[in-house]
Order: structure tokens, then sequence, then C-alpha cells
């Protein structure tokens, strides 16, 4: 069963690490057109008004469209999973109903993560353009999605910028060691699941060097592999998310003893959910945390001899 | 004068035949009590008789037409049915009760006319229930709600009135307040036919007895032959105790057979 | 034998029926006036009235006449189909406990409904949801009274009731996982519990012509209901066809909760809470109840609309969650006064 990746929403903190990691390279994909904008208000035919339901189609907006045209954003604009949690506060917060996307004048409506589906419905009726977030869960997948909105949004220069950046920055990152040296990870969420192939967050693990263990075993998508395969073949790390917005972040790991067995003794690599939300330009970020963790994990001495255990053992087994 | 006419009728429940060839002729101003061991299809020849079972074979007929030509509406206004039991699902007032009986007189959104009201007024007296009026049938005891009942099936004012063990589970008064109830209504023209396990009241207030048997007709006839010595051990297995008081003959079961 | 008497039974007297339907009416009236009012954006009153007849500005309009009229016709058709069968059911089945919810119709026309949604029928055909939901709403009452004819008693009803809800939760939980539709579990979620909310006049169209004819089927049970409260044999000797009746429950029923289900999910209870309301009004006639209940039950469902719009605060509350919250307790009382009653 395929799950929602992001699904929490909560009251609003602040995102330093955000800011500070992001803002300097973020600033000419989101906020130096923005300068140059029109006035507010001036919104016009073929860059229109837009409101936003749900979380990733509220960051798409406030990354692309200039602050004159965002009319609205859902209250997970602001809240802990929001990449953009405090620039949303400048923009008026809607319910998510089609009465308030009327009032304001929008004549475009951004929409993921289905949160009111009839409300879409409604608006579409009413000759409100009405897009939804596309699932992107690779970076051509991301690109497209990028350009269709900036597109809507009468950006297409500001989207290329952004397609630009992010793939620039993602050759940057990008690991010079062949694939079979990279360590090996496996992510679980709070809940349980994985994130296997055909997922936004298998993408961000191999961008960032690592490889994700399930989607070599499956399963495919946000199911999670079954502690009985990692007892057999443990990890050279985990990776764990939604911790700030979850009680406990290794909560599968510390539910389960024989899983805990395991994880206690490797690294833990804990990426914000805020970071990883759905499959947008914003993945960059935790490619960028992930790249980083990596260089401390490979720099342990306990991953060394790990490492050199383990192809100790590969050279000793017969070759077939 | 209304007239019953069963010919050969045989009626099943589900794939078993529970009667069998019942034969017989009846007529307004007679009350009649249906006899028989549990069992025999007593039950079932009454509500045979009210047309809620349909025959497999043989007719049904009243002063000459067949009953499965009459319509809900038309059987419902010639026979009266007193259910056994005293069922009444919802706390109603024992006039509405008692209303319920001119249904088929009215049409389906109508409300009672006049005449109606009278009807009900009529069959509240006759059945000694005009106190109850306003009151709630659930919390009449059990024999002011048969009398309720019975009102109810009064207030029809059918030529025949069929009636499924009325007095089954009454104390004394009631049960006798109950059949001269019903004998007055023979007396008025109507045709009463009755289930019946008191062989004391049968004797006393019937003037035919319809003996059933296995589901055939066992015998039929004035009570003291239905219920003479023979026809007790026959019918029942039992040896009747057959005396009578204030001119008038009673039988009481007396040891089994 | 049983005499399941409401609890206050005696100490109302019963009124009119008439007199009873006007002050509901009113009632009923007030609240749609006053729905209008409430909602996300602020419209003065002034403003709210030219908007009521067009005459405001294009989005204002759009607002009330488009969104907010809409809203409260779907309440009330939604509440008075509710009120309407639950009122028959509870004298088909002489039990008082008996509404669409706690007999699973509710969760089998859900089930329709989904099925319709998240396999993409309701998208192409958009008739098709309003007959899936009303196809297994009228298949979960035939089934009903399949069991009641023979094992009326109030337990036996209600046990099936939660074995059809059991069923029908499990086939919607399948659909789900087979669903294609990424989204499909918090979308079934929530759309399970019940909202009339942002629904338009697509919504009003799909559902109202078989809501309409579902409430004249069940009115139409109305006289049949006073003789069943007999027994059936002796209603059926008083004229009643039970098979017509029988028909007209179902259908009735089925086309008006099924199709209210199809386009609103599922609001609990409100059939359970109105009849009982109702019942001391109109001396515990069964035929006097069908009408007030009906209009008691748009009102019921209408006042609740009006609140889950009026707190404020976070994601709208949905419908079905308030009337659950209003007649979960209510259904608790029944059962304890019930059982007092029987023991």
């Amino acid at each position: 069963m395929r799950r929602r990746h992001h699904i929490n929403f909560g009251s609003c903190r602040p995102c330093r690490f955000a800011l500070a990691i992001g803002m300097a390279l973020l600033s000419p994909m989101a906020w130096a057109p923005a300068a140059a904008a029109p006035a507010k208000g001036a919104a016009s035919a073929h860059r229109p008004k837009a409101a936003s339901f749900g979380l990733c189609a509220d960051q798409m907006l406030m990354m692309l469209a200039d602050p004159s045209q965002i009319a609205s954003l859902s209250p997970t604009a602001r809240g802990p999973l929001s990449a953009y949690a405090q620039r949303a506060k400048a923009f008026p917060i809607n319910r998510g109903s089609a009465e308030e996307v009327i009032a304001s004048g929008a004549k475009l409506l951004l929409q993921s993560d289905a949160v009111s589906p009839t409300s879409a419905a409604a608006l579409r009726q009413f000759g409100i353009k009405t897009i939804s977030i596309p699932m992107a869960n690779s970076w051509p997948e991301i690109d497209a999605m990028v350009r269709q909105i900036a597109h809507e949004l009468g950006q297409s220069a500001r989207g290329e910028a952004v397609i630009k950046n992010m793939h620039q920055r993602l050759a940057q990152l990008h690991p010079t060691s062949p694939t079979n040296q990279w360590p090996s990870i496996i992510y679980y969420r709070p809940d349980g699941g994985g994130a296997g192939a055909g997922t936004f967050v298998d993408i961000s693990l191999k961008a960032a060097g690592f490889r994700n263990l399930q989607s070599l075993w499956g399963p495919p998508q946000w199911g999670g592999i079954p502690a009985e395969r990692v007892l057999r073949q443990p990890p050279d790390a985990f990776a764990v998310s939604y911790f700030d917005t979850s009680n406990n972040g290794t909560s599968i790991l510390r539910r389960n003893p024989l899983l805990w067995g395991q994880a206690r003794t490797r690294p833990i690599i804990h990426v914000p959910g805020k970071y990883w939300n759905c499959g947008s330009p914003l993945l960059v970020d935790a490619v960028e945390l992930l790249v980083a963790e990596r260089r401390k994990l490979i720099a342990s001495p306990t991953y060394r001899a790990s490492s050199s255990r383990a192809s100790l053992s590969r050279s000793q087994r017969p070759s077939p | 004068m209304t007239c019953l006419t069963l010919t050969n009728v045989h009626v099943p429940i589900g794939s078993r035949t529970v009667l069998r060839d019942i034969s017989f002729r009846a007529s307004g101003g007679e009350f009649i009590g249906l006899v028989g061991p549990n069992g025999a299809g007593k039950s079932t020849l009454a509500k045979a008789l009210a047309s809620l079972l349909p025959t497999s074979s043989g007719s049904i007929n009243i002063n000459g037409q067949c009953l499965t030509q009459f319509s809900p509406k038309d059987s419902a206004k010639n026979i009266a049915y007193l259910a056994q039991g005293d069922i009444v699902h919802w706390p109603l007032s024992a006039r509405s009760i008692v209303a319920l009986g001119r249904r088929p007189h009215i049409d389906a959104f109508g409300s009672p006319s006049r005449a109606d009201q009278a009807a009900v007024d009529r069959a509240m007296q006759r059945a000694f229930v005009g106190e109850f009026t306003d009151r709630d049938v659930t919390q009449l005891s059990g024999g002011e709600r048969a009398r309720v009942l019975l009102a109810r099936a009064l207030a029809v004012e059918a030529p025949i009135f069929i009636a499924d063990e009325p007095v089954g589970a009454l104390d004394p008064r009631h049960g006798l307040n109950i059949m001269a109830l019903l004998r007055e209504e023979a007396n008025r023209g109507v045709l009463v036919i009755t289930v019946i396990h008191d062989l004391a009241l049968a004797t006393r207030y019937c003037d035919r007895l319809i003996a059933l048997r296995d589901g055939e007709l066992a015998d039929d006839g004035p009570p003291h032959q239905v219920l003479s010595p023979r026809g007790m051990a026959a019918h029942y297995a039992v040896e009747g105790h057959h005396a009578a008081h204030d001119g008038q003959a009673f039988v009481l079961p007396w040891r089994p057979l | 034998m049983t005499h399941p008497s409401h609890p206050a039974a005696g100490l109302i007297r019963p009124v009119r029926q008439s007199s009873l339907c006007v002050g509901l009416l009113l009632l009923l009236g007030a609240l749609m006036l006053a729905s209008l009012n409430f909602g996300y954006v602020d419209i003065d009153q002034s403003d709210l009235i030219r908007a009521a007849f067009g005459l405001s500005d294009p989005s204002t309009n759009m607002i009330v006449q488009q969104l907010r009229m809409p809203r409260m016709l779907l309440a009330v058709m939604v509440g008075m189909s509710l009120g309407a069968s639950g009122a028959v059911l509870q004298g088909l089945l002489h039990n008082p406990l008996a509404e669409p919810g706690t007999l699973g119709i509710t969760g089998a026309a859900s089930l329709g409904a989904v099925i319709a949604i998240y396999f993409g029928f309701a998208a192409t055909t958009p008739l098709s949801l309003p007959l899936f939901a009303m196809t297994s709403a009228g298949i979960a009452t035939l089934l009903l009274l399949f069991v009641a004819r023979d094992n009326g008693r109030t337990l036996t009803l209600i046990l099936l009731g939660v074995g059809i809800s059991g069923v029908s939760v499990a086939l919607t939980s399948l659909a789900m996982n087979l669903s294609p539709n990424p989204w499909a579990v918090s979308e079934i979620a929530m759309w399970l519990l019940g909202s009339v909310r942002d629904r338009t006049f697509q919504e009003v169209n799909l559902a109202a012509p078989f809501i309409l004819i579902g409430l004249i089927m069940l009115m139409a049970c109305a006289p049949s209901l006073d003789i069943l409260s007999l027994g059936e044999d002796s209603a059926r000797s008083l004229g009643l066809r039970v098979g017509r009746l029988r028909i007209l429950a179902i259908g009735g029923t089925s086309l008006a909760v099924g199709a209210g289900v199809a386009v609103s999910g599922s609001v609990g209870f409100v059939g359970l809470m109105m009849p009982h309301l109702i019942r001391p009004l109109v001396g515990h006639i069964p035929s006097r109840l069908i009408l007030p209940s009906a209009i008691g039950g748009g009102a019921l469902v209408l006042a609740a609309d009006i609140v889950v719009r009026l707190i404020a605060v976070g994601p709208e509350l949905q419908l079905g969650v308030l009337t659950s919250l209003i007649g979960t307790p209510f259904f608790i009382y029944l059962v304890i006064s019930l059982r007092k009653r029987m023991a």
C-alpha cells in the first residue's frame, strides 16, 4: 500500500536550519526575482493570483509565484513540516474551503495531497483552474512538475532558474566513488514504512551516494523492509525522518528490540521531515544533509572496520 | 346471511401440508369452536379462514365467492381476525388501537368518518374498554389489553369473526367475559369461529365444535357430540367429566387415558 | 412480548400533527436562513440578501448562491432522508434502535459510493455514484428484512447491523487498498466521516431526484405502519399488503439514504435521535412520526452543519463526527433504558 509521505502538521517551528543552509542557495531561485515583481494586488492575467491546498502545493506556490500572486496558503504551510514555515507567515491562511478561494479573487488553485477534493471539484465548476501537483518521484518528473506549475503561474523563467539551480547543486553533491563502494542504508518512517524504488526519498538517498537497500530488495514504493531482512544483512546506516512531528523518530526501531539491536550500533541519520515532504526541488536540501552525514559516516572508525570486514568476507566467498 | 363454505381445503406451510381435506359449511349466527390437541392445525385453519395463509387446493367461499378473489381490503372488511397473544409494539392509546379496526373501511390516506368513530365507540363499549380511551395499552393488564384488542377486531364490524385462542392466557373472569361477548356477536348474526382449549367454556358457549386431529377434520357437530366420552378419548386421549350447572352441560378434562 | 415505550411515555402530551409540523418547519426555515449566514468569508446581512438574489458582486453571489445554498439544501435533504427512514425502519421492525446507521445501511451505501469513486466509475458517469450507493444500501436492507422476518428481536437486528457494517468497512478498506489513487486512504477516511462542505448544485441535482422519490416512498409507508404495530398477522387481516410495504420501505430507504450518502458521506444517528424525540409528541403513532421526523432530521443536520462552521479553529470538523458525538450517548441511553424495561 502506498502511503502519504507527508501527513502531519502542527504548530509552527522556526526553521533556522533551513534558513542557514538553504537560503543563500535558494535565494536566486525564489526571492531574487520576487524583488522585481509588480506591486501587490497587480497580479495580471498571465500571472494569475493563486491559492493552495496542501503542503506541497503551498511550497511550490511560495517557491515559484510572486508574493502578490499568493492569495492564500493552507495551514500546513506554517507547520513544522513546511520548508517555508517562516515565509508563510506573510500570507493569509485558508481553511481549505471554496468560499475563501472565491472571495480572495484567486483564478488558480494548486492542490496536493488531496486535502479537499470536493472543494477543488467545486472550484472547477466556478471557472477557477485547479491544478493538482503531480507526484514527482524522479528528477525528470520534478523538472516537469516545476515547469508545469511555473507555466500555470506565468513564471516560466523562474521555473527554469529553479530547475537549473537544482541540477547544478545536485551535480556538485554527486559522489565520485563507484556505486558499489557507497554505504548501504535503510530508511524507516515512524509508522514502519520505508521508501523503495519509485520514491523521491530513494532518489535523494542515491543522489547523496547511499545504496538504498530497499530499492534493491523491495518492496517498491512506501512499504517497509521486514525486520527479518535487516537482521540478515544489516545496513551501514539507518535513516529516519519525521521525528520533528512524531513523538520519536526512531520509534519504529525502538519498538522492535531486534531492530534496535542492529540500529543502536549503527549511525542513525535524522532527516527533518520538511526536507522531503514531497518530490520537489527542495529535496536538494535533504541531499545536502545526507552528503554531510555520509562524509561523517565514512570517516568514522567503526564504519571503516565494518566495511573492511565486509570486503574481507566478500573476497573470501567463492566467486561464482 | 353470511355463508362460509370450505371444500377439500389443503393448507401447506412450507413443504408440509398442515391441513388436509377440510370441508364444512357455516353460516352467520353460529358460534363455532375449533378444538383438538396441540399441533392439530387449529391456528392454521383460523389463519387460512382469514386468508392469511394460501390454500394449495380446495376452496374457501364466502357467499359463493372464492376467498382468493377478494382483494386484501375486501377480505379485511368481511373477516375480522383476532390474533393469538396481545402484542402491541408501541405504547399507543387504547382508542387509537381500536380505531385501527376501521382501516379496511378508510382510504389509505383518508381519516375516519363520523360513522367510523361511532363504530369505534360501539366496539369499545361492547368490550368494556370505554374507560381506557386515552390509556397507554402497554400499561394495561394482560386481560385489559386483550379486551382492547378484541374491541379492535369488533370495530371491523365484519360478518365473520375469527379468533385464535382469545381466552388462552386470561384469568377465569376475563375468559368468561370474552366468551360472553363473542356469544353476543353470534347472536347478532355474526359467524364467530374461535380456536379454544378451554373445553368447559367451549361446551358452554359454542353452538358447534369442529375437532381437528393431525391436520384432518375429525369431528364436526354440537359440543355434546364432539366432546362425548368417546370424542374426548379420540381427540384428546383424556377421560372427561361431563356435568351440568344451571341447566347448561359442560365437560372438564379429568384424567389422561 | 416487547413493549418498548419511550421513557417519557405518558408524561408528554401529544400535540396535533399539523401544528407540530408547522412548528418544525418554522424552525427548519429559520435554520436555513441562518445557515446562509455562516461560512468562511464574512458577508454582512444586506450583502447576503442581495447576493441571494444575485445582486451583489460576482464572487459574493457565487459564494451565497452556488456554495452556501447547495450546502444548505443538501444538509436538509440528507437530514430529511435520515429522519424519515429512521422513523419507517423503527416502525417496520418494531425496533426503537433501528436506523440506517445502526442497521449498517449507511455503511453499505458508503461501500457502494467508495467503489464508484475509487474505481473511476463516478468520474466517467456521475450518476453511477448514487446508483452504486443506492444499490448496496438496497442489498443491505433486503438482507436485514430477510432476517428480521423470522427473528425481529432488537438484539438480533442490531448485531446483524454490526455485521453488515463490519463487512462494509472491510470491503471499503479493500477498495482503498486496491485503489490506483495514492491519496485514497485519507480521502476515503475523511469522506466516510460525512460532510456537506463545498458541495454545489451538481451534487444537489445528482441526489435530489432520488431523495425526493425515496421520501415519497417512505411517506407512503405511513398508514401501513400503524396497523403493523399489531403484529404482521393482525395487520394483514386488516388489509395490509406486506410485500408492498416492504418494497416501499426498502426502496425508500435505499433511495433516500443511498443518494444522501453518495454526496455527503455517512452522517450517523440522526435517524435514531429524531424519531425518538418526536415520538411522544405524536402519541407514539408510527404514521404520524414520519413527516415530523423528516423535517426534524433536516433541522438537526442543518444545525449540526452550522455548528461545524462556527467552530472556527483548525480544519473543519466533519459533520458526521458531530452527529455521532451527540448520537452515541443517546444510543447508549436508549439501550440502557430498553434493557431496564425488558428485564
